[in-house]
């Protein structure tokens, strides 16, 4: 299975990465902003996307968009902050699979994987 | 929270929150940047979310204020006024001694109540003058344990050990039946990937000459509002990368030099109007690259080197002796020497001008120099000129007398044969032709007081002019590992340092341009 993390904090890349050992054979790739979420995405053509709101470039609405353009059906989890409910809901309404909110802890991030992987 | 998350996001923190002084002091400037502002909030917020997912609710929470804060700019309830930005950098300084704190898995110290009383009098009393919130400055601090490396050059890394490998198994087949051409071609090979090796390895040491500038606006800021003077800080962009041991030498030196422009240089707005000029100082920090080495100018446009004052204190210290009469120039040479200063009371930023014998050791220590260019009431110039790097110099080996010595490669434009009739002497100077110019000649053992016959000449580019080097005989052409000098030797001409060789024995490596300096 292959998974993208987009958000600008490495710190926050390296923590959800670190959750994802969980799986071994997961394959990972990153991006820093919108801009370059899409652009890995088309090439990476990943399983599941996490995808962070508030991001230099290009904000993850857009992202999303541009995304759900490339792949109709793209498994998208929003990575969001207190206070941007109706951002996740526009995001839901766009055809975002889910949301989890941040801080969010180990099994919100190994749940998703489980979750997607059974459907 | 994982402790093992900790690291990453101290440095990660840290990053950011230089990235916001160096916004916010721009947006001082030019206060109407809505990009500005955005990223200060996207800023505040990352930190505010990261702080929170390591469960270090009081970082947090100042990340919370100060986004706050962004966002009353941004929506326009609160004026970016000076107080403003003093409370702005005052909450992240408290935010960056709060990580050192958590690199030493002590509490983060942040008084979160006072933030927000602060926040609040800002948005009931916008007028509270600059200056009176009083914010500790730290001194711009090189990471000298630990430095980034991309993967990519750590795979680069990894593919030449790899390699190397291979050499050393092809080198033991050898040893149980020889092939002298396999041999030689090996060898040839294994050099050429030790040379990618440390080539790979020496970049990752260089840092961008910006990572210490980037904390000058924010002192020289500080400085000029407390003063009551008005300066302009301009640093032109530079792309050079110094060796990260030449920049932790540097560092304190620069900010030394730095204070010295605008404690002593530049002049209050009345005084500045008297004279004529702007009511506005300029300070000006550039760079020039060349081939090994780096200058590095600061220019202010202030009052200039007060040289009577200095040549009296020098009479008055015994460095000169009384009724001499000294050029400008050799005056400002004077500057570096201990205890000249001739500021009557000592500034705290600046100290008594002991601090600048202590830059020229410093600057010598490293094989750099200090130049100073002074006119009063115009401005003073000072150049340092720093070498790339510390480490590993590609030199070539020359005798003089049976002794032999390490000259830096790089200057060397071409290596030709000294035959008799080729040096003419004209005016009391030696002098040879090299494509149809007539350039000055010095036999190396000349410049080191030895006597001898040269039969060879390196043709040396010093400063802008050639200069044609005798030696006795050209020995090899290495990469050698310079070792700095004890200070106690550094400020002998010609001694840029020493080498060690393979057998053990030590080379001196010539500073060729201190010995013609000398000369001249």
């Amino acid at each position: 299975m292959k998974v993208l993390i987009v958000d600008d904090s490495s710190f926050m890349r390296s923590i959800i990465k670190g959750y994802l050992k969980e799986f071994p054979n997961l394959k990972i790739a990153e991006a820093a902003d919108g801009e370059e979420a899409v652009k890995v995405f088309a090439e990476f053509q990943p399983d599941i996307t996490f995808l962070d709101i508030i991001m230099p470039k290009q904000n993850g609405i857009e992202a999303l968009k541009a995304i759900l353009h490339l792949k109709r059906n793209a498994k998208v989890v929003m990575v969001t902050s207190v206070g941007q409910s109706s951002v996740i809901e526009e995001a839901l309404k766009m055809g975002a699979g889910k949301y989890i909110m941040k801080p969010f802890k180990y099994d919100d991030i190994v749940g998703v994987i489980n979750e997607f992987s059974q459907k | 929270m994982n402790q093992e998350f900790l690291s990453v996001f101290i440095e990660e923190s840290r990053e950011e929150l230089d990235k916001i002084e160096q916004l916010i002091i721009s947006l001082e400037s030019t206060p109407n940047n809505p990009s500005s502002i955005a990223e200060l909030m996207r800023l505040f917020h990352t930190l505010k979310g990261n702080a929170r997912m390591m469960e270090i609710t009081d970082f947090s929470d100042a990340s919370h204020i100060m986004e706050d804060c962004l966002k009353a700019i941004n929506d326009g309830t609160l004026n970016l006024s000076p107080a403003v930005t003093d409370f702005i950098l005052k909450g992240k300084d408290t935010m960056k001694n709060a990580l050192s704190k958590l690199s030493e898995m002590k509490a983060t110290g942040i008084d979160t109540a006072a933030l927000t009383k602060g926040f609040e009098e800002l948005k009931t009393t916008p007028g509270i003058p600059a200056g009176e919130v009083k914010v500790e400055l730290e001194t711009p601090q090189i990471n000298a344990q630990n430095v980034r490396v991309p993967t990519e050059s750590l795979d680069k890394v990894l593919r030449c050990v790899g390699q190397l490998n291979t050499k050393l198994s092809t080198f033991k087949s050898l040893q149980e039946s020889f092939d002298e051409k396999l041999f030689n071609r090996n060898v040839r090979e294994t050099e050429q990937l030790l040379k990618e090796l440390q080539e790979e390895v020496l970049d990752e040491r260089m840092f961008p000459l910006e990572t210490i500038f980037s904390r000058y606006p924010r002192m020289v800021r500080e400085i000029a509002l407390e003063q009551g003077k008005k300066i302009n800080l301009v640093i032109k962009s530079t792309d050079v990368k110094l060796d990260k041991s030449v920049l932790d030498i540097i560092n304190d030196p620069m900010v030394h030099i730095l204070r010295n422009a605008v404690d002593h240089g530049i002049e209050i707005p009345d005084e500045r109007k008297k004279k004529g000029k702007g009511v506005e100082g300029t300070v000006e920090i550039s760079t020039e690259k060349l081939r090994d080495s780096v200058i590095v100018n600061i220019r202010d446009d202030g009052k200039g080197i007060d040289t009577e004052a200095i040549l009296k204190k020098a009479i008055e210290m015994g460095y000169v002796a009384p009724g001499n009469v000294l050029s400008n120039e050799k005056i400002l040479q004077l500057v570096g020497k201990s205890g000249l200063s001739t500021k009557s009371t000592a500034s705290k930023l600046s100290g008594r001008g002991v601090g600048m014998d202590i830059v020229f050791n410093n600057l010598k220590r490293i094989g750099g120099n200090m130049s100073i260019k002074s006119e009063k009431d115009k401005g003073t110039l000072i150049s340092l000129r720093l070498p790339l790097t510390l480490a590993i110099v590609n030199s070539i080996m020359v005798s003089v007398n049976e002794q032999a010595y390490a000259v830096p490669l790089l200057r060397v434009l071409k290596i030709m044969e000294l035959s008799k009739g080729s040096i003419r002497h004209e005016e009391g100077k030696c002098r040879v032709q090299f494509e149809g110019k007539v350039i000055a000649y010095f036999s190396l053992g000349e410049l080191l007081g030895i006597t001898h016959e040269p039969s060879k000449i390196l043709i040396y580019e010093y400063g802008n002019e050639l200069v044609a080097l005798g030696v006795d005989e050209i020995l090899s052409r290495e990469f050698v590992l310079v070792n700095r000098p004890d200070p106690r030797l550094a400020s002998i001409p010609g001694i840029g340092g020493t080498t060690i060789m393979e057998d053990g024995s030590i080379r001196v490596f010539l500073d060729i341009e201190s010995l013609l300096k000398e000369r001249d």
